[in-house]
């Protein structure tokens, strides 16, 4: 997933970037979009669309890219899904051909030599435009898997790098709400992209929250507070009127506050100090500097140094144990910190930001909250932030929008000061890909595809914050470090078994969609590995679509776990399987509340969890090589590609053993 | 506990009904009432049962553990918990009633009906929790120190570390047994001593016989919770919570000046044997039990495993493979309930093998050299603490326990085996689950080895107390009597060999200062040396670290066991003085290409292929020519059985197609095959790929992987800070070119940048001249060419 990590790191476009393919696709013949994809995956369901660039109607698509091969390997490739056609072609050659519904032949055996080969993969969508494959390889000591993204390697062509970035233009059109103040006149249909459909936060009440003083100083001046803040410069503090703005419309903010004169209390030290373990425990470096701290690295971590300055007392506590209350679609999660945890690490984020306040040199005129919902009018405040006054735009709409150049006219051009305009914030590559997006055309705006959601949100939500995604390592574990002073005096840390999360890399073959969602939404019933310190907070916004276009972007339809019909004999073989006479996997994994039997550092994931999470498919990769699949696992690997360890169950055929424990699996 | 005191309270309710059951009527009303009360019990059990079913209710609740069972034990004393006897003997005296007896500091600990709460890694799995003598109110019991008095009438400890190891004055040296009675046998300034119990009903008898000893000898009889009283004829004494002793003639009652609870007993010194009797009981005058006839229990006496058990091996029929294996098939129904988990090995002869199992059995298996329709099994010994090693020198057994090494004698030749006889047992423990004894192997001159685990923690991660002897090679004399250090700095050696030229190698794991599983090589002269891990580093304080002939990766090898040297007679494909490396956890077994630069050990593994039904822990070679391994599963590995002892036979008829030779040259690697290889594949340079990369060796559990091309400074310095597994930076190694030798066999690689990398992973792709597939890797250490 080279590119979404690249746009994560904020980078400017430097020529042309290395990926992992290039999927091209076409509508009648036609070359329509371009993608950087990272495998041979789609699934897009009837009267949808394979890209936000493409009409819902039939479509082809061609990978190309190459494939790395380390040593000399003896391949068989093979699809599954279904469309009209499916074609691998390696090197040139014509591999594999398949139609209908994929995965009843295999190509035959291909030897091929360390290096790159050229591949390619042409798929023809069903004719109502529903489209769904995957590709495969298998060898002699390898189970049939579908090719992992760190096998491809691509140079992205200059038109799949504009189509790249277009399409980033395009999530910064809706990210940045561009779309409130520049309306369509007619909606944005039934399937609008979503990320449309989000709001600012609701400052109803704000008063009670937060201080005047930062609101006058947050309205000045959003990005020297945040960096990477979404929430454009809507005043000039370089001009007195500016600066009267900011504070009436910070007075009037806090008119109906509630609660007057509220005196800041100083934190307990043991509240703190227990407050910083909590902070470094749940790996908060990962999305924020800490107050005063900053890493130097350029992953927009959001700065902590204004925390003690901006909240009132108690609301910080509130904000933490519910941060979408007041914004929903907010990147911040939700831990579901218990009362003690939110207390002290509320405590400590406003000791540690204490006196470290983003100091501007404005000196503020007294505002006027009159004044100020006169101010939210004029900039038409409540086009974001609902409840505000100014809610109805009177911005060019989105058609006249896209009839001009945005380089030289609007609120991202450089040709001249346009001071009434708000001011996005932007960095260079976010305005360069706006740029380009605005050339595309607004159609796109109107429909998405799921799987691409998916990646966008991956990067929303910094998911690579914490789990490592390809051949990327978690940005977590290279700066969490940083934090361990806070909690050095708590005893034993230190001596806990590896506390990285787990990898995103097949999570939409891994997963099953329902359970993705459980994970997003915080519903998991029981954590599936209670041996982190850290543990996954909630993401509620998007959370079905999101888990949808994860499930999508690895080639499948959404699924929830269905009872499998068992067969008994087989159950009785996998019980067997699972125990002492056969590969002891009690000894390390409990089965309910009976506990494993002899985990040396700590239990594997419990039998019961297995079935409502994985993926039939993805349990015989999984079970087929575990280190492969995740590097250092120390789940063992009972067999070298078909031949079982254990020769006298099942004739010693690894793969119907496995099938024995996924009988006895489904029940538990 | 509750679940403790349940089943005791329906202990109690159920002999009530027991003992009232015949006759009184009053007693049948007495049942109606008492009925749902012993029903709410059961309920509340098995709900007990049920949440602890690994705890308490285990197959090991059910073995047979014999009349001696040495372990280490924890009980309740006072208000808490301890750690009762490190080095200790369960003495079972019937009924649920046990002695335990701490064979360090010859003290009885306790005697007492027990509840016994299980606990430890070979039992319930657990790693930390001991087993548990759990009746807190014991019948006797004693606090901890010395059993008795030394030379100058002192119970202090005097020991070099106190608390651990044995008594300057006081040494255990073994014990009989006779049916199910046993002697404990041991010396007190001097004098030999046999220690024996007796129960009847609720009075346990203790009978010593003394060689002859000129001054008195004070024994510990007991600490109470109350004041002892010494009866006016000075026969009695009796505590104020109840215990009463009664011994017999010239033993006089002593109650400690400075602890009035405390009773000793002092035994006149006499010029010819000696024999004393104490009877201990509470709530009845206790009287001694007869005299034992100490000779007739230490002259061996009948056995109580006379039943040979009959398996059929299961030989393979395979024809198309390098090796075959056959399976010994375990006795594993036997109706002892023993689980046979085999952790030591050795041919008494070419047609029988002794093997010692971690629930400390040893069992004889007969009919090696036959057709194996047949294999006679036969429990010769039980009881022994948790023994990973066996070795038989001119027809006798000696089995490595954590405790000691025990010669096992046979005194009236009837199979079993009647003296557990102490041949060396220097090497200190602590309750720690992790610090295993492994192996047992001797040299040419007869001196054994053994490796000891580091006391690592219940999580893996750092150590709990380290005693001296953590973490080492051991090396003891031919007579027992000298017990040296040879290496230190292990963590978990799991098994070792001893060379032709005495030298030594160890397995290791991957953990705290130990990157990775690797194979340590020392010659004989080199020794002592220091193997890695910093806390186990002993008393080689200044000793540079002595890296292994070959680091291995986490895929080829996560958790090793021994090493096993190629001899002459072997019929195995493999030369003469090949040195072969056991994989526990990933049950393979290792060719080991070994390459000597200034005398200094380097090299590589390549796979040989074996299948084998169990892990691969220990292996030794039987006079047939082939290989026995043997293995079995208590840790993490990827064994498809919990244990297996079995025949590899080398098959000529396929023979294989492996590297047989490593060379480092200046530009790269070769690689000497044993067949003649396709010219075309072999000298085409993409038919070969590699790897290298680094460790970091460090405080942090085990390592990541490092580029060597592109050191990265920051990420090796972390790498001591906080673990690194995660790091994963092999260099892709670039080979330039392949040249087959003048003779067909040998492929010179050239590799860009050919220099000293920890780990060098070389994968060949190719064929032979017949046309066969010759697919494989090499994975090598390089320190130098």
């Amino acid at each position: 997933m080279r590119y979404l990590i690249r746009f994560l790191a904020g980078a400017a476009w430097v020529g042309l970037a290395q990926a992992d393919l290039i999927a091209t696709f076409s509508q009648q013949g036609e070359p329509t979009d371009k993608r950087l994809d990272r495998i041979v995956a789609l699934s897009v369901p009837a009267g949808q669309v394979a890209t936000p660039f493409l009409k819902p109607e039939k479509f082809e698509t061609e990978w190309i890219g190459n494939l790395k091969i380390e040593q000399r390997r003896r391949l068989v490739f093979s699809f599954e899904g279904q469309g009209a056609k499916a074609e691998l072609s390696i090197n040139g050659e014509v591999l594999l051909t398949e139609a209908g519904k994929f995965g009843a032949i295999k190509s035959a055996r291909l030897r091929l030599n360390p290096g790159v080969h050229a591949l390619s993969v042409k798929y023809q969508s069903s004719n109502d435009g529903a489209g769904e494959i995957r590709l495969y390889w298998e060898e002699e000591g390898m189970a049939r898997q579908t090719i992992p993204p760190s096998a491809y390697e691509v140079t992205a062509d200059e038109a799949a790098t504009a189509a790249d970035m277009k399409r980033h233009g395009r999530k910064v059109f809706a990210e940045q709400n561009c779309a409130k103040c520049h309306a369509p006149a007619n909606g944005f249909g039934a399937t609008p992209m979503p990320e449309l459909l989000e709001i600012a936060p609701i400052l109803a009440g704000i008063g009670d929250r937060v201080t005047e003083e930062w609101l006058m100083k947050w309205i000045a001046d959003p990005k020297a507070m945040n960096p990477s803040t979404k929430m454009p410069h809507m005043v000039d503090p370089s001009t007195p009127q500016g600066l009267q703005q900011a504070a009436d419309l910070a007075a009037y903010l806090v008119s109906t506050a509630t609660k007057k004169d509220l005196k800041p209390t100083t934190p307990d030290p043991a509240l703190v100090k227990a407050g910083g373990v909590v902070f470094h425990e749940l790996g908060c470096v990962a999305c924020h500097d800490p107050a005063g701290e900053k890493t130097g690295d350029d992953s927009n971590r959001i700065p902590l140094n204004n925390v003690a300055s901006k909240y009132l007392p108690d609301q910080l506590m509130a904000f933490l144990k519910k941060p979408e209350a007041f914004h929903p679609y907010t990147s911040m999660p939700n831990f579901k910190l218990s009362d003690d945890e939110a207390k002290s690490l509320a405590a400590f984020l406003e000791a540690d930001s204490s006196g470290k306040e983003t100091k501007l040199s404005y000196a503020f005129p007294k505002g006027d909250a009159t004044r100020g919902a006169a101010v939210s009018e004029s900039l038409q405040c409540g086009t974001c932030h609902p409840g505000m006054p100014g809610g109805v735009s009177k911005a060019a709409s989105l058609d006249e929008i896209f009839k001009i150049d945005w380089a030289k006219k609007g609120c991202v051009s450089s040709e001249k000061k346009q001071e009434k305009l708000p001011k996005p914030n932007l960095n260079p590559k976010q305005l360069e890909a706006l740029l380009a997006f605005s050339k595309s055309g607004h159609g796109s705006l109107t429909k998405d595809n799921h799987a691409e959601f998916a990646s966008r949100q991956i990067d929303v939500k910094r998911c690579i914050s914490c789990h490592a995604l390809d051949e990327q390592p978690a940005l977590l574990s290279s700066i969490h470090g940083s934090t361990a002073k806070l909690a050095a005096h708590v005893k034993g840390l230190d001596e806990r078994v590896d506390q990285s999360r787990p990898q995103l890399t097949y999570i939409g073959e891994m997963l099953h969609t329902s359970y993705i969602e459980e994970v997003l939404t915080g519903t998991v019933k029981e954590r599936a590995r209670p041996w982190l310190g850290m543990r996954m907070p909630a993401f509620n916004a998007h959370a079905k679509p999101f888990a949808e276009g994860l499930s999508r972007l690895h080639g499948f339809s959404p699924s929830a776990p269905e009872k499998m019909k068992t067969d008994p004999e087989m159950v009785k073989i996998g019980h067997s399987l699972i125990g002492t006479e056969g590969f002891g996997c009690t000894t390390c994994h409990g089965d309910g509340d009976i506990k494993p039997t002899a985990a040396f550092e700590v239990g594997a994931v419990n039998f019961v969890q297995i079935s409502e999470r994985f993926r039939e498919g993805y349990y015989y990769r999984w079970m087929d090589h575990p280190a492969a699949v995740m590097p250092g696992s120390k789940m063992p690997r009972y067999a070298e590609g078909n031949k079982s360890n254990l020769q006298n169950v099942l004739e010693g055929d690894a793969s119907k053993q496995y099938e024995a424990i996924w009988n006895w699996i489904q029940e538990r | 506990m509750k679940e403790g005191i349940a089943l005791q309270v329906k202990r109690g309710i159920l002999k009530f009904l027991a003992s009232h059951q015949k006759g009184l009527r009053v007693a049948r009303g007495m049942r109606k009432r008492l009925l749902p009360l012993v029903i709410l019990i059961l309920v509340q059990q098995c709900l007990f049962a049920q949440k602890k079913k690994q705890s308490n209710d285990g197959w090991f609740s059910k073995m047979d553990v014999g009349p001696a069972w040495m372990n280490t034990f924890a009980d309740y004393y006072g208000n808490g918990k301890r750690t009762a006897a490190l080095k200790g003997i369960s003495l079972d005296l019937g009924e649920g009633w046990r002695g335990l007896f701490d064979t360090e500091t010859l003290q009885l600990v306790r005697v007492s009906e027990e509840t016994i709460e299980w606990g430890a890694t070979p039992w319930t799995g657990a790693h930390g929790t001991l087993i548990t003598m759990g009746n807190k109110t014991p019948l006797q019991i004693t606090a901890k120190g010395s059993g008795w008095a030394d030379a100058d009438g002192s119970f202090e400890d005097k020991r070099n570390l106190k608390g651990f190891g044995n008594m300057p004055h006081a040494v255990y040296t073994g014990y009989y047994r006779h049916g199910r009675e046993v002697v404990i046998e041991y010396t007190v300034n001097g004098s030999t001593v046999l220690d024996h119990f007796t129960r009847e009903g609720a009075i346990v008898t203790r009978s010593l016989k003394i060689s002859a000893h000129d001054k008195a000898l004070t024994l510990l009889v007991a600490d109470a919770m109350g004041d002892f009283q010494i009866a006016a004829d000075g026969k009695s004494a009796k505590s104020a919570d109840g215990l009463e002793v009664v011994a017999s003639a010239g033993v006089k009652w002593v109650v400690e000046s400075a602890n009035s609870k405390r009773l000793l007993a002092q035994i006149p010194a006499a010029k010819t044997e000696a024999a004393v009797q104490i009877a201990f009981a509470r709530g009845a005058a206790p009287t001694l039990a007869k005299a034992p006839d100490f000779k007739k229990l230490t002259s061996g006496g009948p056995g109580i495993w006379q039943e040979v058990i009959t398996t059929a091996g299961v030989v393979s029929d395979k024809k198309d493979t390098s090796y075959v294996t056959d399976v010994l098939t375990l006795p594993e129904n036997n109706p002892w309930g023993a689980n046979l988990r085999f952790g030591g090995f050795d041919f008494i002869d070419e047609d029988s093998a002794a093997l010692s199992s971690w629930n400390g059995d040893v069992w004889i298996v007969k009919g090696l050299k036959g057709d194996w329709k047949e294999l006679k099994w036969q429990r010769i010994a039980s009881g022994l603490f948790e023994p990973l090693g066996l070795k038989v020198v001119k027809g006798e057994i000696y089995v490595n326990g954590r405790d000691q090494i025990t010669k096992l004698i046979d005194l009236n030749k009837d199979g079993e085996i009647d003296y557990y006889k102490t041949f060396n047992r220097d090497v200190y423990i602590s309750q720690n689950f992790h610090e295993f004894a492994f192996d047992l192997q001797t040299d040419k001159e007869g001196n054994f080895y053994f490796s000891k685990g580091g006391p690592v923690r219940g999580g893996g991660r750092n150590f709990e107390q380290i005693l001296p002897h953590h973490g080492i090679v051991a090396k003891i004399s031919p007579d027992g009597k000298k017990f040296e250090v040879v290496a230190t700095g292990l963590r978990a050696p799991g098994g070792l060999s001893v060379g032709p030229e005495g030298q030594i190698t160890t397995g290791e794991n991957e953990g705290t200062w130990q990157p990775c599983c690797k194979i340590n090589y020392v010659t004989a002269k080199k020794a002592p040396v220091f193997f890695g891990t910093d806390q186990t580093r002993q008393t080689l304080a200044d000793a540079p670290y002595t890296a292994p002939l070959v680091y291995l990766p986490m895929d080829v090898d996560n958790s090793g066991g021994s090493q096993v040297w190629v001899p002459d007679f072997a019929k195995f494909g493999l030369k003469t003085g090949e040195l072969i490396h056991l994989s526990y956890g990933k049950s393979s077994v290792y060719r080991v290409l070994p390459v000597e630069k200034d005398g200094k050990m380097q090299g590589g593994v390549v796979k040989l292929p074996i299948t084998l039904q169990s892990s691969a822990m220990r292996a030794r070679f039987h006079q047939d020519g082939s290989m026995y391994v043997l293995g079995f599963r208590g840790w993490q590995t990827n064994a498809p059985t919990n244990c297996a002892f079995q025949r590899v036979r080398y098959n000529p008829e396929v023979g294989i197609n492996l590297p047989e030779k490593l060379e480092y040259t200046d530009t790269g690697v070769k690689i000497h095959f044993s067949t003649k290889l396709d010219a075309e594949l072999a000298n085409d340079n993409t038919s070969y790929s590699g790897q290298r990369w680094d460790y970091v060796r460090g405080p942090q559990y085990g390592s990541g992987e490092f580029s060597v091309d592109t050191p990265d400074q920051a990420a090796l310095e972390k790498a001591l800070a906080s673990e690194s597994q995660k790091h994963k930076m092999r260099d892709k190694i670039t080979i330039s070119s392949a040249k087959l030798s003048a003779d067909g066999k040998a492929v010179e690689l050239v590799i860009d940048g050919m220099k000293p990398s920890m780990s060098l992973k070389v994968a060949y792709d190719l064929e032979n001249a017949d046309g066969d597939l010759m697919i494989g890797d090499i994975h090598a250490t390089v320190y130098g060419k």
